[in-house]
């Protein structure tokens, strides 16, 4: 069931058009097509009562109609369900719509995709949400998370998406830092910034103790990678300045704290701040 | 009499009647002086106090008779007399009392019977309740006098609890800090039933809250700290009475005495007492355990001159030797009170167990991962490595159990690194695996290596919308509670919340998990 609507949205929304994400500001649309919030909402609402012990509606019913007001389109369907996941938390409403997710037999590669496109919202909560959503997905059964499923991801991105590498080099900046530059860089060029890289990952920690080393080796490597042209380089030095600002010199500090890309004044600033990686 | 003799070394209101040959002026001469009269306000409820400085002011030597003078115990609006035989003075023995003497602080015509005997004036509030009988060497230590209870004039029942001219002092314990206080758990103060017996839980500080590599209790300064138990101390009277000093004191073991959450200065530690003043209001101090084992706390009113106690408040300190995670389901973050009251089961039973003294950390189980590792692990992790426990228990509802067959396998798995513990008591409220956020497959496990498991789950018949909890094999207790008349209308949302689940696992729980 395909409804048009006439919607005024003052917050900032996400809009589905053509399987794309797109964010708008306070705005007008005239037709937006698809699944709603509400709809999604009110089948959720519905196996959360049947859950409950309330009279069950015919939930399955309830469940193809909601995908046929996606016009059948899952990936539409899916994404919706994941902004109201992370918009809608608590047992109740989380453990329903995991139900449903069910229900639809989303694959994991399905999830990702969709959870990868709302990395780069505004709205905090949906874009916390879908980060816990994703870490737990990738860490399933107690597995390390496997950052070779976002190679295809960012195969289709012209540039970095900054959503997902906010998101990789939080699982790991080292793994991160490697997809991105063999994806975004010529082979030599990616071959000496990661040589850089792991020649910190190895100087930067005593493999007897397991505590950090700050050595001339793990300074000078810093000081390569916090001047290097690409900015996802300049996040990967960044990282371990927030989290061990004695790697490095001041100098290396003093200029990724004015670097010209967000992300890495914002990872700096978060270490200013005592907030969370995230 | 012979005022130097042990019995009479003290400060009662104590006199003797005289022998017949003995002058008016002897008799003065033998009366025993005696602590200065204390005068509170009577703003508090208060009991009377003790009479003193009795003096024998005139004796009839043909009758016998005698007239005292005393000054009148605080609060009492009338006294009477206790009497003994002289011999029996050591035992404390009365036999017989003048009652209604009134409160003047005079009396005339006081006549025991003939023969030697002691006597003593206590006050009275003319209604049941009576003061002291002031205090003496009573084996070997500094006591009061025992009361007569024989009563055989007037009846009377003693109470020196809000004695008028003892200040009265007050110890209040604080449960610990879990993580820290209103996160989750509110700062609770312990009920003074529970403050000897069981007493006060406290970690065993050997963690390194400050990070710096040595154990906190080798610090004197530990920002972060949180393992030691807040108590306040008081007094009903800012100023010790002259004569009198408020002391703190350990009692046994090792406990130790800061003033501040993080340590600071030490006031109990080296030195087992310390005299406190309440001139500035209350006092907070922190209480550390270096190690395992019990120690108790006192705060007195004593005697600076024999250091006789007046009055006190115990705690006694237990170092844990346990700890227990809950962890409540998908999204259920913990409070105190439970954010979603009357709906998250999982934190009333850890709140309960809280305030029963057990050294709790309860969570949302998002803390574990599916790889059992994270906050809930390390904190375990800790309690065994760096702060002596070794027995734990863990609980959960719906992912919420599942994680904790996820802790529980890490911590199994991980034991050799660990050290020593059991994992003695597991339970799920129809348990969910989490193996994501997203995952809503019935848990099947027994928790790995669980000493005892108790399993409630509701399983009407899982249908394509249906969560549903199940069977654990080799679980010690394994309910389907819908099987139940009071469990038959339960479902997945409303299991954990069910009082016969939650009061039955915690009982379970404390079968087997002591604090």
């Amino acid at each position: 069931m395909m409804r048009r609507l006439w919607q005024t949205v003052t917050a900032v929304v996400l809009v589905w058009t053509a399987g794309t994400v797109t964010q708008t500001g306070s705005l007008r649309f005239p037709e937006l097509e698809g699944v709603t919030q509400s709809q999604v909402s009110e089948v959720v609402d519905a196996i959360a009562a049947a859950n409950s012990g309330q009279p069950a509606q015919d939930l399955e019913q309830m469940a193809e109609s909601l995908l046929d007001s996606a016009g059948g389109d899952r990936t539409q369907l899916l994404q919706q369900l994941l902004i109201y996941r992370t918009r809608n938390p608590g047992n109740e409403s989380a453990m329903s719509n995991a139900l449903l997710l069910s229900y639809y037999k989303f694959s994991l590669s399905e999830m990702r995709e969709a959870l990868v496109s709302l990395l780069d919202t505004d709205d905090a909560a949906v874009r916390s949400g879908t980060i816990e959503l994703l870490t737990s997905i990738d860490s399933a059964n107690g597995t390390q998370p496997e950052l070779s499923h976002y190679a295809e991801i960012l195969d289709r991105h012209e540039q970095p998406p900054l959503g997902l590498i906010r998101y990789l080099y939080s699982l790991s900046p080292i793994d991160g830092v490697t997809l991105t530059a063999r994806r975004y860089m010529v082979h030599e060029e990616a071959d000496a910034a990661l040589q850089s890289a792991l020649a910190l990952e190895s100087a930067r920690v005593d493999t007897d103790s397991g505590e950090v080393r700050v050595t001339p080796v793990t300074r000078d490597q810093i000081r390569r990678l916090s001047q290097h042209a690409a900015w996802w380089i300049r996040l990967y030095a960044a990282i371990h300045l927030r989290d061990q600002p004695e790697l490095g010199s001041g100098d290396s500090l003093t200029r990724l704290r004015s670097d010209s890309h967000p992300l890495i004044r914002e990872t700096l600033a978060e270490a200013d701040s005592g907030k969370s990686p995230r | 009499l012979d005022a130097e003799t042990p019995y009479f070394s003290g400060d009662a209101t104590i006199s003797a009647k005289l022998r017949k040959d003995m002058t008016r002026r002897t008799c003065s001469m033998l009366t025993i002086l005696l602590l200065a009269t204390l005068v509170v306000s009577g703003a508090r409820a208060v009991t009377p106090g003790e009479a003193t400085d009795l003096i024998v002011t005139d004796r009839d030597p043909g009758s016998g008779e005698m007239s005292i003078q005393y000054d009148r115990a605080c609060s009492a609006t009338d006294h009477h007399i206790e009497f003994g035989l002289l011999e029996d003075v050591a035992g404390g023995s009365y036999s017989g009392q003048l009652c209604a003497i009134g409160a003047s602080g005079a009396h005339a015509g006081f006549n025991p019977g003939s023969g030697s005997y002691f006597f003593l004036v206590v006050g009275n509030d003319a209604v049941g309740t009576e003061g002291s009988y002031g205090t003496s060497v009573i084996a070997g230590t500094h006591a009061e006098r025992p009361q007569d209870l024989s009563d055989p004039a007037c009846v009377f029942t003693q109470d020196l609890s809000q004695r008028c001219d003892v200040p009265s002092v007050e110890l209040i314990a604080y449960r610990p800090q879990s993580e820290s206080y209103g996160g989750p758990f509110l700062r609770r103060a312990i009920p003074d039933d529970q403050e000897v017996t069981p007493g006060v839980g406290i970690r065993v500080n050997g963690d390194d809250d400050n990070g710096n590599g040595n154990a906190d209790s080798d610090d004197t300064n530990v920002p972060g700290e949180n393992d030691l138990i807040e108590i306040t101390l008081s007094a009903s009277m800012p100023m010790a009475p002259e004569g009198l000093e408020y002391v703190l004191t350990r009692i046994g073991g090792d406990a130790r005495v800061w003033n501040a959450m993080t340590k600071g200065q030490q006031i109990i530690g080296a030195a087992s007492s310390a005299v406190l003043s309440f001139a500035g209001g209350p006092l907070t101090v922190w209480v550390e355990k270096p190690d395992i084992g019990n120690s108790q706390l006192q705060l007195a009113v004593q005697r600076t001159r024999d250091s006789s106690i007046l009055a006190s408040d115990e705690i006694s300190l237990f170092a844990f030797r346990s700890i227990v995670i809950a962890l409540g389901g998908e999204d259920q973050v913990a409070g105190d009170p439970p954010l979603d009251p009357g709906n998250q089961g999982t934190f009333e039973i850890a709140i309960d167990l809280y305030e029963l003294g057990y050294d709790v950390h309860m969570y949302d189980e998002d803390v574990v991962s599916s790889d059992g590792s994270g906050v809930a692990y390390n904190e375990v992790v800790s309690a065994v490595r760096d702060r002596s426990v070794e027995s734990i228990a863990i609980y959960g509802y719906s992912h919420g159990a599942g994680s904790t067959n996820d802790l529980a396998i890490r911590l199994d798995n991980n034991r050799a690194s660990i050290g020593s513990f059991s994992i003695d008591f597991t339970g799920y409220v129809d348990a969910i695996d989490n193996s994501s956020d997203i995952d809503i497959f019935t848990e099947t496990q027994l928790p790995q290596s669980t000493a005892y498991h108790a399993n409630y789950y509701e399983n009407p018949g899982c249908g394509l919308f249906s969560l549903c909890g199940g069977p654990i094999a080799g679980a010690d207790f394994d309910l389907d509670v819908n099987t139940t008349p009071w469990g038959a209308g339960l479902t997945h949302f409303t299991v954990d919340d069910a009082p016969n689940v939650t009061m039955g696992l915690m009982n379970q729980l404390m079968m087997q998990v002591t604090p």
